[in-house]
């Protein structure tokens, strides 16, 4: 049996099989041309055919069938084997049997050919099944052992940390399994366009890790896996028409193999390939055998690269809270075990290890200050049962000059607090800003007010003594007859102490804009503004003016002081103005806020005076009657400005002037 | 009012104002002697005829300025109206101030009444004057329990 098999190996198990049908089929139709030259009967000559041509056509089809079957080629010389036995066992025999001194074969010529190929069919047959058996066996243990590669890489996968190792792993039992010399993991660089040998077995010594295959499509059978999306099996490089065999398959003599995409389809990670160097069939097991395998590779490289993006982000956090002076805590509220990292336990002052080990959160409370502590755990009391969030301020106990901000969020399951985490930051600086901050804040309002003070002290006490003076101005005036000129003296004396008041009068006005104004209310300009109208009305009279109003807003703002801007503005708009002035009263939105312009076409102001004119005791050009005091536009300023708006001046000297200031809106119309 | 005399108490440190209200009493309907404070610890000495007032007698009518070295009105105003002896008095505060707070204040304190005093020398006297006769000839005051 033995012996058959080495010959049919050599030969071919096939050809031995066809070549023997064939011999038979030849020898019928010899057989069958001398007996029709011998007159033998036709029947005998059918009969003959029949037992003759038809197993030999069998031997053929079987040969032929052989090709297509599901037995592996490796035993169809086991088969031919079979077959030959079978023809060995009968022609030695019929030879027995023929020599035997009583017996003899009465027609050798028809007898032993009948005989002999109806025994190689037979052993065909037998064959087949032997055949069909050992495939079976095969087969199955292929498959286990292609099981077990993928369990043992699964395993591999869980276990290492280093991805060349399990990927060392993974070519070698994927060759051994498919019993190819080759395989190969190729690692994709789409910006390059070519696939890096990253780690193979059977590959000549040295090119692992610096081998590049093209990944343009039709360059290699790498890339034409990529192109496709699904596993490509080649049987022959050679007759291999999809894509041109790449130098690194050529120059190691490969002529078969299977490619497989590592990664998702949309985001191939590389290729795994693996490769024979003689033409070889395979199956859809090896295939999916393979795609298993690079399906392993695939979670493995994914797992790795997330903890890769992990550890950077964590450098990256690491960095940003040390730059920020942040300490990073989590507390786990069933256990009450607090974790923390070293920034915050060089913050506290406490020991690293009890800090990033853990330790109840009574040892972090006895961190803080005296001041804050209870604040703080009831604040925190509030965010684990109501909130679920923290915030709180304190100082530690570090001589209390350190101090931190707390920033937590709480983590429930099912209603239940388990854990809260977050940060303490440093915030030492920030405070002591704050405290700066607010106390230059308290010191001007207190100078503020004192000057407001002084101010209003300074004018109430200074009318007492000016009515002094007018009182006996005036009794000089009566009680004793003075001459032309004593009496101009004396008008001269009259005026000033008049001015005086109307300047005390005024300044007592602006001091007091801050401190006695009414709270801001919706105030109709309208109305404020026909108050004023009647205020004015001599002044109005006098000069035959003209008041030319626009529709005007509601807007906030406290009525008096409202009703002494305009009379200010208006009473000016008048006073410098030539005779019979116009004067135009408008407003327009700008956001939430009224700009009022109050327009008239007098005397104007030079430019370099525009700035000055809101300044106390800055009057504008000065008229031959010498009337104001210079302090109402700085009345008027301040008032404004206690509104939250703006005045200003627009004016062309000889034109006219435009005063304009903004007041906040009502809110409703 | 003993003698048939009024007694006035005038508390005032301005003397151009003591002045005319000295003028605007001598030409008054009514005999009357104008007593003259400077400052409020002076006016309760007085009030209380203590020290150099020993010899003092109850003022009939009170003219007080707020504004006074010392003692300021309100304190003395306040001071007053809080003694059953002297509350009777009637209180007249005479100020150039003609703030409203002040105004309010002087009433809460019970001052019989509030005046801001004219610039007009002439309306000066006639307001004085007016007060006179209100006073002194149209109410009726009761005796003072000191006499």
């Amino acid at each position: 049996m033995a012996h058959w098999r080495r010959l049919g190996s050599i030969i071919g198990g096939r050809r031995i099989i066809g070549a023997l049908g064939a011999l038979y089929v030849i020898f019928a139709v010899l057989r069958v041309f001398i007996g029709f030259n011998i007159g033998e009967p036709v029947s005998s000559i059918f009969i003959i055919i029949l037992l003759i041509a038809v197993p030999g056509f069998v031997l053929i089809y079987g040969a032929y069938w052989l090709s297509r079957g599901d037995i592996n080629t490796e035993f169809h010389a086991d088969i031919a084997g079979w077959c030959l036995v079978g023809f060995g066992t009968m022609a030695g025999l019929l030879i027995l049997f023929h020599l035997q001194p009583e017996g003899g074969i009465s027609e050798p010529l028809t007898g032993i050919p009948i005989l002999t190929a109806l025994s190689s069919v037979a052993g065909l047959g037998i064959g087949i099944y032997d055949g069909r058996a050992k495939s079976r066996t095969r087969q199955l243990k292929r498959r286990a052992n292609q099981q077990d590669a993928v369990a043992e890489l699964g395993q591999i996968a869980l276990e290492t940390d280093d991805l060349d190792d399990l990927m060392y792993e993974a070519a070698r039992k994927v060759a051994d399994a498919l019993d190819n010399d080759y395989c190969k993991v190729l690692d994709l660089d789409p910006e390059n366009e070519e696939l890096l040998l990253r780690q193979g077995v059977g590959w000549k010594e040295g090119i692992t890790g610096e081998a590049t295959v093209s990944s343009v499509e039709a360059a290699s059978q790498a890339a034409y896996t990529l192109a496709n999306n699904h596993p490509i099996i080649v049987e022959d490089l050679e007759t291999e028409t999809r894509f041109s065999g790449p130098e690194l398959l050529t120059s190691h003599d490969v002529h078969s193999g299977i490619s497989t995409i590592i990664g998702p389809f949309n985001e191939p990670w590389g290729i795994l390939g693996t490769h024979d160097t003689v033409r070889k069939e395979f199956t859809e097991e090896d295939v999916n055998f393979v795609q298993s395998v690079a399906n392993i590779l695939a979670e493995a490289i994914e797992q790795a690269e997330k903890e890769q993006q992990l550890r950077e982000r964590q450098a990256q956090l690491d960095v940003a809270t040390e730059a920020a002076s942040i300490g990073i805590w989590t507390w786990d509220i069933q256990e009450d075990v607090v974790t923390a990292d070293e920034y915050l336990a060089e913050l506290y002052g406490m020991d690293p290890v009890t800090v990033t080990e853990g330790a109840s959160i009574e040892v972090f409370y006895d961190q803080v200050h005296e001041d804050e502590a209870e604040e703080t755990k009831s604040k925190i009391k509030r965010a684990v049962e109501d909130t679920g969030e923290l915030k709180a301020e304190y100082r530690l106990k570090d001589g209390a000059s350190t101090w931190v901000e707390i920033r937590g969020e709480v983590e429930y399951d099912g209603g239940e607090p388990i854990r809260m985490h977050g940060a303490v930051a440093n915030i030492t600086e920030r405070k002591e800003r704050e405290q700066r901050l607010e106390e230059l804040i308290g010191q001007l309002k207190e100078s503020n007010e004192r000057l407001e003070k002084f101010a209003y002290a300074a004018s109430h006490d200074l009318q007492e003594p000016l009515r002094m003076v007018s009182s006996y101005l005036q009794l000089i005036d009566s009680r004793y007859d003075l001459d032309e000129e004593g009496e101009e003296f004396l008008e001269f004396a009259v005026d000033g102490a008049d001015r005086m008041r109307s300047m005390i009068d005024g300044l007592l006005q602006y001091s007091r804009v801050e401190t006695q104004g009414d709270p801001l209310e919706p105030v109709d300009l309208e109305c404020i503004l026909d108050d004023v109208r009647d205020n004015l009305q001599v002044t109005i009279e006098e000069n035959s003016a003209t008041i030319d109003t626009a529709p005007l807003p509601r807007v906030q703002g406290d009525p008096d002081q409202l009703r002494q801007v305009f009379q200010n503005l208006l009473d000016n708009a008048i006073e410098y103005s030539d005779d019979q002035p116009t004067v135009h009263v408008t407003a327009e939105r700008n956001g939430t806020d009224w700009i009022v312009s109050i327009e008239d076409d007098g005397i104007g102001i030079n430019p370099e005076e525009q700035e000055q004119i809101f300044e106390v005791f800055q009057r504008g050009q000065s008229r031959s009657d010498g009337d104001g005091t210079g302090i109402g536009l700085a009345l008027c300023e301040r008032i404004i400005e206690r509104h939250g708006g703006d005045i200003w001046v627009e004016s062309e000297p000889g034109e006219g002037s435009t005063f304009s200031f903004t007041l906040p809106s009502s809110g409703r119309q | 009012m003993s003698e048939n005399e009024a007694d006035i108490l005038l508390v005032e440190d301005n003397p151009g104002d003591v002045r005319l209200t000295r003028g605007a009493f001598k030409d008054g309907k009514i005999a009357n002697t104008l007593h003259v404070t400077e400052d409020g610890v002076e006016a309760l000495d007085f009030c209380y005829q203590r020290n150099e007032f020993a010899d003092a007698r109850c003022p009939d009518l009170i003219l007080l300025d707020l504004n006074l070295p010392r003692k300021d009105g309100e304190e003395v105003l306040e001071e007053l109206k809080a003694d059953s002896d002297l509350r009777h008095i009637p209180v007249i505060v005479l100020t150039s101030s003609d703030s409203h707070e002040d105004m309010v204040k002087s009433y809460d304190l019970h001052a019989n009444a509030y005046l801001t005093k004219p610039v007009n020398p002439v309306k000066f006297i006639e307001t004085i004057q007016t007060l006179e006769r209100f006073w002194l000839s149209l109410v009726r005051l009761p005796e003072c329990d000191r006499q």
